[in-house]
């Protein structure tokens, strides 16, 4: 009953076929072709700007519009032509290795609901919780290096671990903070390495009747969670969560606050064979006093993305790390004259990408003047994550099956925006 | 005329052989025959941008039924027709899935009767032609640039034709105790290799476990593993090989001129190494390389 062969399948020598005989006669030189093609990005850092960023005072100024920019400016970066705002000075340095993408739009304006939807590509719904990218990209591409997890939210208070619907050993571990890394993650002094074997093995004699009889598949991976622990506990590459190895300079470069270490851990675990790092910064939700809150938080995402851009690419590890900021909405171009603020804009808003195959030094899609709509190339969270796909390898067509049977795809039929790769 | 149609054509099919038979009377005309079955059950979706309490509904799945140019230039799946093969064409077979399926089309409403799809099929199957029809003007509109274009891609494109193909159980047997080997795509013969954590740490000696893919390795990541100088030689023996990363090993780079003889390689990292200064001007002549990453090494 079910057809299992893909829509991709179809287009597997169709194009042969209709593109020589038919299109060049419309003008239209070249179809569609299979989307997937090859394998870009190894890994994946996801830099969520948690509260809604204002586009105006980050990626998209407006300096044409100064009752809508406020104080602030514009400057050049280094790339000819494209300007940022001036409270992303560094970034402005990094221009070349980015694509900012302006044309964002989305119909989601509560928070909850637009970071759901950011992380998953879908509607949050009450009937099933989906997956993050994160989840996702385990599960298609399998981890790295096995003795860490694949999948780590940093800055995370472990509310929301990412698997939705998929098996406990798809989440993602939660770390509350950068600096501490991973707490009780090496034995006790007193503990002796055959003290620990067993009581490991008197655990698992304890475990067996009940797994023998009951074999269900989330009972599996919670057992499977003390087997990655331990793995991790002895693995040498546990120290890629201790931001003591690096140095002092190095660590005040990236900001010495929780965005610049986290996106430093990031660096490290990415080295270490992590799948993909979701780093939160908090505090964008500026519906009063927005330029004093502005000058605090710009400053934290432009040295610690700016540096991460920049240890990546010397290390050679940003043409397979793609690196993203986000934000779930924008900020509505127009200042509250009551507070001096600026309220939730789901409209039109920017986010930012690089490494991972991604051309830098490119602006995509466009708003009007004073940044209330899109102009050119709107831009959803579907495509997004369609295009996170397509970096990594995987077909944004392809079916995964919730246990009910359900299909989704990732980034729930997004178009790839294939204009943004080299 | 119609009627005729559909009677030569259940006729023609019992006996097999449809298309060859049909003489260009019997030929089933698109203007007449199958854009009114098109135009009721399809475009109302399928069609013109509609505006809906006030918001802008585009066509579904990017494609348009009711245009020549949007039928040929398909829908964000691709092409919905292939000429002769209706099996293959999701304008047909999309319509005859089981109504259950959350594929089928139309997704609103009826489905097609028996008649209209068999007659979708064999207009199909005698060539799609459109006759005279062009239906809605269209600008021409963005295309999304085909992946093609890419540099990245163009060099694979290139090599794939070079490399013998692999069955799916010899790459699954190399990609075992912690060894990543897969195929940079779902249908590519070259292959991603990623050494990094093997469960058996990997050496100059013992990297012949690949020997016999090494035509068909396009990256190859050796970061952090054992490997010394000795691992240029048999690197060199990789002559499709693209992407190399040997940073945080023990290389000093006597004997690096080897890799002269992979003459596709254009990204070399040796970071974090101790590569020796004396070794530059042999990189200097390895003239395929575009990106060298040395941050941290003797360079």
């Amino acid at each position: 009953m079910f057809n299992e062969s893909s829509r991709r399948n179809f287009i597997k020598g169709i194009s042969a076929c209709t593109l020589g005989v038919t299109l060049p006669a419309f003008g239209i030189e070249k179809a569609l072709l299979d989307p997937v093609k090859y394998r870009r990005a190894k890994s994946v850092i996801f830099i969520n700007n948690s509260g809604g960023m204002s586009h105006l005072d980050t990626f998209d100024p407006k300096p044409e519009s100064p009752e809508n920019a406020g104080p602030l400016k514009s400057i050049k970066t280094n790339v000819t032509g494209i300007h940022l705002c001036e409270t992303l000075p560094k970034l402005a340095q990094c221009m070349d290795k980015m694509a900012v993408i302006r044309s964002m739009t989305s119909t989601a304006g509560a928070h909850e609901q637009a970071q759901y939807l950011m992380k998953t590509g879908y509607d949050q719904r009450g009937t099933i919780r989906h997956p993050d990218m994160g989840a996702w990209l385990l599960k298609q591409s399998g981890w790295i290096n096995k003795a860490l997890p694949g999948f780590v939210k940093i800055n995370s208070s472990g509310k929301s671990l990412g698997n939705g619907f998929m098996p406990t050993n798809y989440s993602a571990l939660p770390i509350n903070d950068p600096k501490t890394g991973i707490l009780y993650g090496k034995k006790h002094k007193s503990i002796t390495q055959d003290r620990f074997d067993k009581r490991i093995d008197k655990l698992n004699q304890l475990n067996q009747k009940f797994l023998s009889t009951i074999k269900a598949h989330n009972v599996k991976s919670y057992v499977d969670i003390y087997d990655d622990a331990i793995n991790m506990m002895d693995s040498s590459e546990f120290d890629a969560f201790d931001l003591k190895k690096e140095s002092q300079a190095t660590r005040q470069k990236y900001g010495e606050n929780k965005v610049g270490q986290g996106c430093l851990l990031a660096r490290r675990l990415i080295e270490s064979g992590v799948r993909f790092v979701e780093v939160k910064t908090k505090g964008w939700d500026t519906h009063d006093n927005n330029f004093e809150k502005i000058a605090d938080l710009c400053p934290t995402i432009d040295n610690g993305i700016s540096a991460l851009l920049t240890e990546l690419d010397e290390r050679g590890l940003l043409e397979e790390t793609l690196v993203i900021c986000a934000t779930e909405f924008g900020r509505t171009p127009t200042i509250t004259d009551r507070s001096n603020g600026r309220n939730h804009y789901p409209k039109a808003f920017s986010m930012m990408m690089a490494g991972g195959g991604i051309a830098g030094g490119q602006v995509f899609g466009k708003t009007n003047k004073s940044g209330h709509e899109v102009t050119e190339n709107p831009v959803k969270f579907g495509d997004i994550n369609a295009t996170i796909a397509y970096a990594c390898g995987i077909d944004p067509a392809e079916r995964i099956f919730s246990p009910t049977g359900r299909p989704f795809v990732m980034g729930h039929k997004g178009k790839v925006i294939t204009e943004l790769f080299s | 005329m119609k009627f005729k149609t559909i009677a030569t054509i259940c006729l023609l099919s019992v006996s097999g052989y449809a298309s060859d038979m049909l003489d260009e009377s019997e030929k089933i005309d698109f203007e007449s025959t199958i854009y009114p079955i098109l135009k009721e059950h399809c475009v109302r979706c399928h069609g013109p941008d509609q505006n809906k309490n006030g918001k802008i509904k585009k066509a579904s799945a990017d494609l348009r039924l009711d245009s020549l140019s949007a039928i040929m230039r398909g829908g964000e799946g691709g092409a919905v027709i292939k000429k002769g093969d209706p099996k293959k064409s999701p304008l047909y077979s999309l319509t005859i899935l089981d109504p259950d399926d959350d594929d089928i089309m139309p997704s609103k409403g009826d489905p097609l009767t028996k008649n209209q799809t068999e007659l979708i099929k064999d207009w199909i199957l005698q060539g799609a032609d459109f006759g005279s029809w062009v239906g809605v003007q269209l600008d021409k509109g963005k295309v999304w640039a085909p992946i093609t274009d890419s540099p990245f891609n163009k060099t694979i494109d290139k090599l794939e034709k070079k490399v013998r193909s692999l069955s799916k159980t010899e790459v699954k047997n190399l990609t075992r105790k912690g060894y990543i080997v897969q195929p940079m795509s779902k249908e590519s013969k070259l292959l991603y290799v990623d050494l990094r954590y093997s469960e058996t740490k990997t050496n100059s000696s013992n990297f012949k476990y690949l020997s016999k893919v090494l035509n068909n390795i396009h990256t190859l990541d050796l970061s952090k593993t054992d490997v010394d100088d000795k691992i240029f030689s048999q690197i060199a023996k990789c002559k499709n090989l693209v992407k190399l990363n040997l940073s945080s090993t023990a290389i000093t780079g006597k004997g690096v001129d080897a890799l002269k003889k992979c003459e596709n390689l254009e990204s070399l990292n040796i970071s974090n190494t101790k590569f020796n200064k004396s070794y530059q001007a042999s990189l200097k002549k390895i003239s395929s390389i575009k990106k060298l990453y040395t941050w941290n090494s003797g360079i």
